[in-house]
């Protein structure tokens, strides 16, 4: 017995200097100590010796264990050591997963919908072709009006509505402020995003004729001019960055009194006009960007979607998703008529 | 439009020891915007847009007005200064001028004839003030109805007297094909809208209001002269002068109502100039023909109006302060309201309460107003829930690798013709930009597979898609705008039909069917519908070979167009909670030679149909000639035993033999 155990022990630890990996030591390890291992085996066998040797037996047995136990643990130790100096090229080019790549209106206009959506604005899709009464009559717009020039919207050569008038594409999401208030049956609060395509007969660098806006309509009992600076800094703040602020310059526009043209100050000089170094800011020049129209609702347009203008006042504001996300994102595109272009070389950078 | 108004003649009016740049923000910030300061040779320029509503602001002397109410507010000191006298007219010899307007087609006609002109060039004082307003100086006599215009903001014009041989003017409109040749040298052809004036022999020898005619205006030895202003309707001159592309500095101030009452003191100032200048004399009183005066509007408001509207509380005493420093007559009407009566000038723009309100808001600022979110209530929305999905479809493809386009929503008849639409479908623009924006596309498929021809060669797996409306035509009534997805890709027929499945499975659909084949942009053989219920899903499939070629598309391609308002309504977020089930799996696999009538999916579900143990059936493989299915079954509670495993083995391989008569491989 005691041989068999020297044995065991020495040509087990012999094994365990060649071992290469971690399995086939596991794997000895259960040749040894497994349920049916050899040594499991010895133990066992014990009890059948005459009583006297087995102490000695036993210690010697013990011994072994360790001895084995702590030369398979070594063992173990030094195979994991052996794997870290293991190398690989780690600068070889990563396989990434497919990555396509979203329109920057899509984006833009998912950034503008979460915004609004925090402050309880619904977020609304109206029609891109229009009755003429929507698009411009409701809007207190006389027929005599520029912007209802034919080189201002697109007319569709289709009979006109008896009431409505004209078919066009709509040349401004102004067009969906009284379907809103008819679609709330013209009972306040209205508080919506609109956000669509629109259309003019433009076609230059900073123009193309079909484009995208969004149009903020809220209206409710005492609604001023405060709420509309305080929404206009709100988005400022959330879209541009926690140092953006909005300012309000006279302007005019038929369906709101009064108008305003709404400035954010500047990125980079936030409004000073000047940089730390005492020089003029070149991205402003004078501190203000100009970001859009808007205006408190006018009780011709409050009138057309029968709600009472005594009781009720409102705001709206109109922008270019593209040019308020330009302005943002700094990307510098000089050319807005690559965005319908669909070059995949201009895609695939955003 | 903008003006350019030199700062030394807008001091001649205003005397403040505000700077340029100081007039400069305080007028953006209360009134016009002024946009820029310009260095013109020791003169500083402004350059200042004048919204179409506040044409009296569109003059140096309109801008020293509305400086003299916005810098004080500032804390500048600002004095409008007044205008020069006119001198009293005594005329020595007196020429006859008979001016008639029997349809009253102009507001309010003024003249006065002048003798002794001496044309000539203007002095350095006057033509640089001209050039720097962005005017050219032509001679004196033309000098003086420019410097009057950039002056006051009322247009003026000059006829050489001789010329109209009659010394008659009829007002009236025009023939159609009237031939006229402007002072330009430029013929036009007049229609009815037009205005012109007649010397009552059926001449035409103006279009008043927007550019002299050739045969009136002054020439080389001109020695007497009319000095002429109408107020001529604005819409009328809007027309003709967007009809004819004549878009002079007059038409741009007189299609937006010049004040009728400015027109005298226009002329009056005319006449000095023109004394001053051309050494001109007065022959004859002044001729004004002013049916019917301008009536003054009145406005009541109550202070708390303005307050509730600003947000803001301003006393009675400052409103009124603010509005009189505008020349608005203010009085009291009652204890509640003020009686507001707004100048001549302002009289086309200043109706409502609300125009009041704005009035008092501009001047004391907004820039001084708080800045607060509203509170009151939130409206009910469930608008969310479509926008939220749209968005996670494209996310989807994105993340799979597709890439967003967004194409124009016009189509050209060249496009439609290429892909045999039917052109009759599509809504016309009546007055379309260019040829390839003349129709309002019906499919998203023309729009992709041009963008998909244009971007083959740059890169080999191109994955294109949009999500956008199509406008299909109703009879009398607006068209409906569904939205529709659109996949073009350079991909195997599977892996595309995988795309598509993939994003009906992720909004949540269930239990579409699919029928063979697909519309006319489709391969027959290599496409198919997607079905549920009633309502079809939308199409994929391998491209028509000819409309391939006819984009000059030169891969296979695959296409699909989705009804998003079908996916949309059918999509879903519900997902139902099934037991987990731990019980053993048997895994068994089939290999299935092929025949060239077999439909594999038909096959995968008629199997997973023939026993309710069979758990899934997947396809795991597949070669030229076979396929291997991997098909597992269990019992939801215990193992299943070898006799019910033989049993459904036994179901599986009589389908595959005898139903569909295949051969397997390894059995």
């Amino acid at each position: 017995m005691d041989q068999k155990l020297q044995q065991l022990r020495n040509s087990t630890i012999k094994e365990i200097s060649g071992i290469k990996s971690r399995v086939d030591l596991n794997r000895l390890y259960l040749k040894i100590f497994g349920s049916s291992g050899e040594f499991t085996l010895l133990l066992k066998s014990i009890p059948e010796l005459p009583k006297e040797v087995r102490p000695k037996i036993g210690k010697l047995a013990n011994q072994v264990k360790k001895e084995l136990e702590q030369a398979i643990l070594i063992k173990g130790r030094d195979l994991e050591k052996g794997r870290l100096t293991e190398k690989m090229d780690v600068t070889f080019p990563a396989v990434l997963p497919p990555l396509g790549h979203l329109h920057i209106v899509t984006k833009a206009i998912e950034e503008i919908v979460l915004i609004f959506e925090k402050i309880g604005f619904n977020n609304r899709h109206y029609r891109e072709i229009e009755w003429d009464w929507y698009a411009f009559e409701s809007l207190n717009m006389p027929k005599n009006h520029p912007a209802r020039d034919d080189f201002e919207t697109f007319y569709i050569d289709e009979p006109p509505s008896p009431s409505f008038g004209q078919m066009v594409l709509s040349p401004h999401t102004s067009s969906g402020q009284v379907r809103e208030m008819e679609a709330l049956k013209s009972r306040p609060p209205v508080r919506m995003i609109n956000i669509a395509k629109c259309y003019r007969p433009n076609w230059d660098l900073t123009h193309t004729p079909m484009f995208h806006q969004f149009e903020g309509l809220v209206v409710d009992k005492g609604i001023n001019i405060t709420h509309l600076k305080g929404t206009l800094d709100y988005f400022a703040r959330e879209f541009f960055g926690s140092e953006r602020k909005t300012r309000l310059r006279p302007f005019h526009f038929q369906f709101t009194e009064p108008s305003f043209e709404v400035d954010i100050n500047c990125g980079i000089c936030l409004g000073k006009g000047k940089l730390e170094n005492g020089e003029n800011c070149r991205f402003c020049k004078s501190g203000w960007l100009e970001l859009g129209g808007a205006g408190m609702v006018h009780p011709e347009v409050l009138k057309a979607g029968k709600i009472n203008s005594q009781d009720y006042t409102g705001f709206a504001f109109g922008w270019g998703i593209e040019r308020t996300y330009m302005m943002k994102s700094g990307t510098r595109l000089d050319d807005i008529r690559l965005l319908y272009g669909n070059d995949i070389r201009f895609l695939e950078q955003f | 439009m903008n003006i350019l108004v030199p700062d030394s003649w807008l001091r001649e009016y205003l005397q403040t020891e505000a700077t340029p740049l100081d007039i400069k923000r305080c007028l953006s910030l209360c009134g016009p915007s002024v946009e820029k300061v310009n260095d013109i040779d020791k003169e500083k320029v402004y350059e200042i847009e004048i919204t179409t509503n506040r044409v009296d602001m569109a003059s140096v002397y309109g801008i020293a007005r509305e400086a003299s109410a916005i810098l004080p507010r500032f804390g500048f000191t600002a004095k409008l200064k007044p205008l020069p006298l006119p001198e009293k007219i005594s005329a020595a010899n007196v020429l006859p001028l008979d001016i008639s307007d029997p349809r009253q087609l102009c507001r309010r006609i003024l003249a006065i004839v002048m003798d002794n002109v001496t044309l000539g060039q203007s002095p350095e004082s006057v033509s640089k003030r001209l050039e720097d307003s962005g005017v050219r100086s032509l001679n004196n006599a033309v000098d003086v109805t420019n410097y009057v215009m950039l002056e006051l903001g009322h247009p003026v014009h000059v006829f050489d007297y001789d010329r109209i041989k009659t010394n008659r003017f009829l007002i009236r409109t025009a023939k159609k094909y009237e031939p006229i040749v402007t002072l330009d040298g430029k013929k036009y052809l007049l229609n009815e809208n037009d205005v012109i004036i007649d010397d009552g022999t059926g001449r035409v020898i103006d279009l008043p209001g927007i550019m002299g005619t050739e045969n009136s205006v002054v020439a080389e030895n001109t020695k007497r002269i009319i000095l002429f202003i109408e107020s001529n309707d604005p819409a009328r001159i809007r027309k003709s002068s967007l009809t004819y592309g004549i878009r002079t500095m007059a038409a741009a101030i007189n299609e937006k109502s010049p004040d009728p009452e400015l027109a005298y003191l226009a002329l009056e100032r005319g006449i000095v100039l023109m004394k001053k200048l051309c050494g001109a004399e007065p022959a004859g009183q002044i001729i004004d023909i002013y049916p019917e005066r301008l009536k003054k509007v009145s406005i009541s408001v109550s202070p708390e109006f303005i307050n509730s509207r600003l947000g803001k509380d301003l006393s009675r005493k400052e409103i009124t302060s603010i509005l009189s420093s505008l020349n608005f007559d203010v009085s009291e009407d009652n204890d509640k309201l003020i009686k507001v009566i707004p100048p001549s000038y302002r009289s086309f723009d200043v109706r409502l309460a609300e125009d009041i309100v704005e009035e008092v808001a501009r001047i004391y600022g907004y820039h001084n107003l708080p800045s607060c979110l509203m509170e009151g209530q939130i409206p009910i929305s469930g608008s969310s829930i479509n926008f939220i999905r749209k968005n996670q479809i494209k996310k989807m493809l994105k993340y799979w690798g597709y890439t967003e386009t967004y194409s124009y929503s016009f189509i050209s008849d060249e496009l439609i013709s290429k892909t045999k639409l039917d052109i009759t479908d599509h809504l016309k623009i009546s007055n379309p930009l260019t040829n390839d924006f003349a129709y309002m596309r019906i499919s998203l498929v023309p729009s992709i597979l041009e963008a998909y021809a244009k971007n083959q060669a740059l890169k080999k797996d191109l994955k294109l898609f949009e999500l956008s409306a199509v406008y299909q035509k109703k009879k009398n009534d607006l068209p409906v705008e569904p939205e529709r997805l659109v996949i073009a890709e350079n991909a195997d027929f599977y892996r595309h039909k995988g795309t598509v499945e993939g994003v009906f499975r992720e909004i949540g659909l269930t239990g579409w069917t699919v029928k063979i084949s697909a519309p006319e942009f489709w391969h027959p053989g290599k496409s198919l519908t997607y079905h549920l219920g009633k309502d079809i899903l939308g199409y994929a499939g391998q491209l028509h070979p000819e409309v391939a070629s006819s984009f000059r598309i030169k891969e296979e391609v695959c296409l699909a167009e989705l009804d998003i308002e079908i996916l949309l309504k059918f999509a879903s977020d519900a997902k139902i909670f099934k037991r987990i089930i731990s019980t053993p799996e048997v895994i068994e696999n089939f290999s299935v030679y092929l025949t060239p009538e077999i439909m594999v999916g038909t096959l995968i579900s008629d199997i997973r149909r023939i026993n309710k143990f069979i758990s899934l059936v997947s396809l795991t493989e597949k070669y030229s000639d076979s396929i291997n299915l991997e098909i597992r079954y269990r019992h939801p509670e215990r193992n299943l035993d070898k006799k019910e495993i033989e049993y459904i083995r036994r179901q599986i391989e009589n389908l595959i033999k005898k139903q569909f008569g295949l051969k397997l491989k390894n059995i």
